[in-house]
């Protein structure tokens, strides 16, 4: 309520205590030499009652209003914190995911650039293993140099043989290719999902 | 006195005040993209080209991967504490 706010508790206060204090001075009425003034006596003492018990009241709903609203602004405060707080956390959960995002993209766009060299070294008629090697990129090649002596001979069966392997069968069968894009289009089994 | 017993029932309002916390935003547009598809290879095709679409579709799953999880990561964050 707008007079509850705008009213401090102080001055209901004062106002209790001058309401109080007129029902004491009724009693020293007397004291003074006027008659008139004895007739004012009751009224003043049953009006200066109504009003301090009003103000007593009021004092009352004054004092609530202010803990609520100051509840209320110590809530209002722990959610503004909060929101920042989420905020933040936010900021620090989407630069991770973006990072991540970005290895994985560019891991993959990496792969498909050497894979799309290696297609068309393998595709080529003088299709060697020494042509393979050569069109590995810079990273490729480093690490391939850096294989042991063992290792990179293991490495050049395995080229030797995926070499052989092409040679021998140029395309993959339509079968296998058909049962991959089925899998890879459907989440579920065709006959199973009717 | 059944009235007035639920009147006052009423009229003694809230014990206390609590706003409780905000209703999480998600980080970014980005969460709500759905998953690309996966690629689907051509007839006639050699088995280099198939394992560079196999490992194309990998990528996909991983991207993908990383968006469901960062869900999961997001909602411990700002839901299950609440908890």
């Amino acid at each position: 309520m707008f007079i509850l706010t705008w009213i401090p508790l102080q001055i209901w206060l004062a106002f209790s205590l001058v309401f109080a204090l007129v029902y004491v001075a009724t009693h020293f009425l007397h004291f003074i030499p006027i008659p008139v003034i004895k007739v004012y006596k009751v009224p003043l003492q049953i009006g200066s009652i109504v009003l301090f018990i009003l103000n007593i009241f009021i004092c009352g709903i004054v004092y609530n209003e202010n803990s609520w609203q100051e509840k209320l602004k110590l809530e209002q405060e722990k959610y503004e914190l909060a929101k920042q707080e989420q905020a933040k956390a936010n900021e620090e959960l989407d630069s991770t995911r973006k990072a991540k995002e970005e290895a994985i993209k560019d891991t993959s766009r990496q792969l498909r650039e050497q894979n799309a060299k290696f297609i068309q070294v393998m595709k080529s008629k003088d299709a060697t293993i020494e042509n393979i090697i050569n069109s590995f990129d810079q990273a490729a090649k480093a690490k391939y140099d850096a294989l042991s002596a063992a290792d990179r001979a293991n490495y050049n069966s395995q080229l030797q043989s995926a070499l052989t392997f092409e040679k021998n069968c140029p395309v993959v069968p339509e079968l296998y290719i058909n049962k991959l894009n089925n899998r890879a289009a459907n989440p579920v089994k065709k006959d199973e999902n009717k | 006195m059944k009235y007035i017993t639920i009147l006052s029932i009423f009229l003694a309002g809230c014990q206390n005040v609590t706003m409780g916390s905000p209703w999480p935003k998600i980080p970014s547009t980005t969460y709500l993209e759905p998953c690309k598809s996966l690629l689907l290879a051509d007839k006639e095709k050699s088995m280099a080209e198939l394992i560079d679409i196999i490992e194309a579709n990998y990528g996909l799953w991983h991207e993908c991967n990383l968006k469901n999880n960062s869900w999961i990561e997001w909602y411990n964050k700002h839901w299950k504490k609440e908890k």
